[in-house]
């Protein structure tokens, strides 16, 4: 049993689209032994309407035993209308957010209410800290969170299910004595690419059991977050592959 | 075999870092290592000694895994004896980092001892679109510098930073070589890439100690043939340094 809880389908319009439909993501999940995607859909994030990716998705994964994460943008008007749709029409455990791209921080007051509105529905909740290397967005340019206002929004969460998706490996061990003391708080593997050993490092601030794998595919090649399994036990791998964090959030 | 085109010791974490890249090379099988030692933007003349000397130090510890770049303040007046004297130990070429932009005239000197003494240089290169270091060089400026001297062998690091806006620079350019060490991990930028400048010229590096596993990952997921995978983890190295086996 494997979970990749940051993986996507769709285009993203920046570049040709490799590899970016829902069997390539299947694919390479069933080769690295990942048997449940929690996606999202990149169209979705650049609609002017987000639901309407989300329901083309939905369309698509619905009996295949992956999981729709439906993305939010809290900016737009009326934000427990996409709520209301998504529980409508879908089945959904988490909700996805993108402030970086959508231009939030997490201290603005939309944000925290749709995070409200996610833990009174018992959904999880994942916040792309960013959303692949903000260099690089020469036509979209990112406006990246201050990381010092997360520790907030999170406290006012309350026992929310969190994932810190894309957080690099210095933010993460930035916010280590957070991760520490929370059990429903956690961070993915897909920015881990500032260090060589970063299993490493994180085991030794202690929040190696706030991990859970997230591939950033296809944004990211599948293997930049799987390679740093390498030269690690496989209990830890089984350990970071198999988190669920749904069972986890409600112990 | 794997030959890392583009690694690091940082002056002020050396140790650390040597014993990162040794363990790495043992992890993931590379064979040569080529590092350059930097630290400061615009390092003096004292300052590139002892960093040069952290590079010489480390092919001598370790003389079947690494070989070095030497580091080069372009602006200095004594770069032509410091890069003279480090080729002269064994080092197989020159890094030029972030004190002048690439295709500065006080360039000119170091690209025309790189070509009489057959030997590539290693340029950063880094379009940010959150912004540049007032000297550091894009591909642009490396395109300049690659016409002025069609025969310099240019080795341009990180394709260029943003694989989409550097090689469109240097696509035809037979002189530049762009490594893919750093931290681009995009999806598809080496099938990029090969479309861009063909399989003949990109090479491997990781940028270690700061990363570099995503490189391989990088070139595994990729499209290349098994073939095609050989000539960027280490055949075209050998022909941009010049070296015949390994």
């Amino acid at each position: 049993m494997g979970f990749d809880y940051n993986c996507y389908t769709g285009r993203w319009p920046f570049s040709k689209s490799r590899k970016v439909d829902f069997n390539s993501l299947r694919l390479i999940h069933e080769r690295y032994g990942i048997t449940k995607g929690y996606v999202s859909s990149l169209d979705a994030i650049l609609y002017n309407d987000p639901t309407e990716g989300d329901l083309e998705l939905y369309d698509v994964v619905k009996g295949t035993g992956y999981e729709i994460v439906p993305s939010l943008n809290p900016l737009l008007p009326n934000i427990e209308r996409d709520y209301k749709i998504a529980d409508g029409t879908m089945e959904y455990r988490s909700v996805r957010f993108y402030p970086s791209i959508h231009g939030y921080d997490y201290d603005c007051p939309e944000f925290i209410e749709a995070v409200d509105m996610a833990h009174d529905r018992d959904k999880a909740v994942f916040i792309q800290t960013s959303f692949g290397d903000p260099r690089l967005d020469y036509l979209l340019t990112q406006r990246m969170p201050d990381i010092s206002k997360l520790p907030g929004l999170i406290e006012g969460a309350g026992n929310t299910v969190i994932v810190l998706c894309n957080l690099r490996i210095f933010e993460i061990v930035q916010l280590a004595e957070f991760f520490r003391n929370r059990s429903n708080l956690y961070y993915d593997m897909s920015e881990l690419k500032h260090s060589m050993f970063a299993i490493e490092e994180l085991a030794g601030n202690g929040i190696l059991g706030n991990a859970v794998f997230g591939s950033f595919f296809p944004m990211f090649d599948f293997s930049g977050a799987y390679i740093h399994f390498k030269g690690t036990e496989q209990s830890t791998r089984d350990d970071i592959l198999g988190r669920n964090i749904f069972e986890r959030g409600t112990e | 075999m794997i030959i890392d085109i583009h690694a690091h010791l940082w002056g002020g974490a050396y140790i650390e870092n040597k014993r990162q890249i040794i363990r790495s090379a043992e992890l993931f099988g590379f064979n040569r290592v080529f590092i350059s030692s930097i630290q400061s933007y615009n390092p003096d003349e004292e300052e590139i000694e002892f960093l040069n000397n952290l590079t010489l130090g480390f092919m001598k510890e370790e003389p079947e895994l690494i070989g070095g770049f030497v580091y080069l303040n372009p602006r200095h007046n004594n770069k032509t004896e410091v890069m003279k004297r480090n080729i002269g130990e064994g080092m197989n070429g020159v890094k030029i980092w972030v004190s002048v932009l690439c295709d500065d005239p006080s360039v000119n000197e170091i690209a025309e001892n790189c070509i009489r003494m057959n030997v590539p240089v290693l340029v950063h290169s880094f379009h940010k679109a959150t912004g540049q270091l007032e000297n550091e060089t894009t591909s642009v400026n490396v395109r300049t510098l690659a016409l002025r001297y069609p025969e310099l062998r240019i080795i341009m690091a990180h394709m260029g930073g943003n694989p989409y806006h550097g090689l469109r620079c240097i696509h035809d350019l037979p002189n530049v070589f762009p490594d893919i060490s750093g931290t681009p991990i995009g999806r598809g930028e080496i099938d990029y890439a090969v479309s861009q400048v063909g399989v003949s010229r990109l090479l491997f590096g990781t940028d270690m100690p700061y990363g570099g596993r995503q490189c391989i990952a990088q070139i595994e997921d990729s499209s290349l043939s098994e073939d095609d995978k050989k000539m960027v983890y280490y055949k075209n190295a050998m022909k941009v340094l010049g070296i015949d086996g390994i």
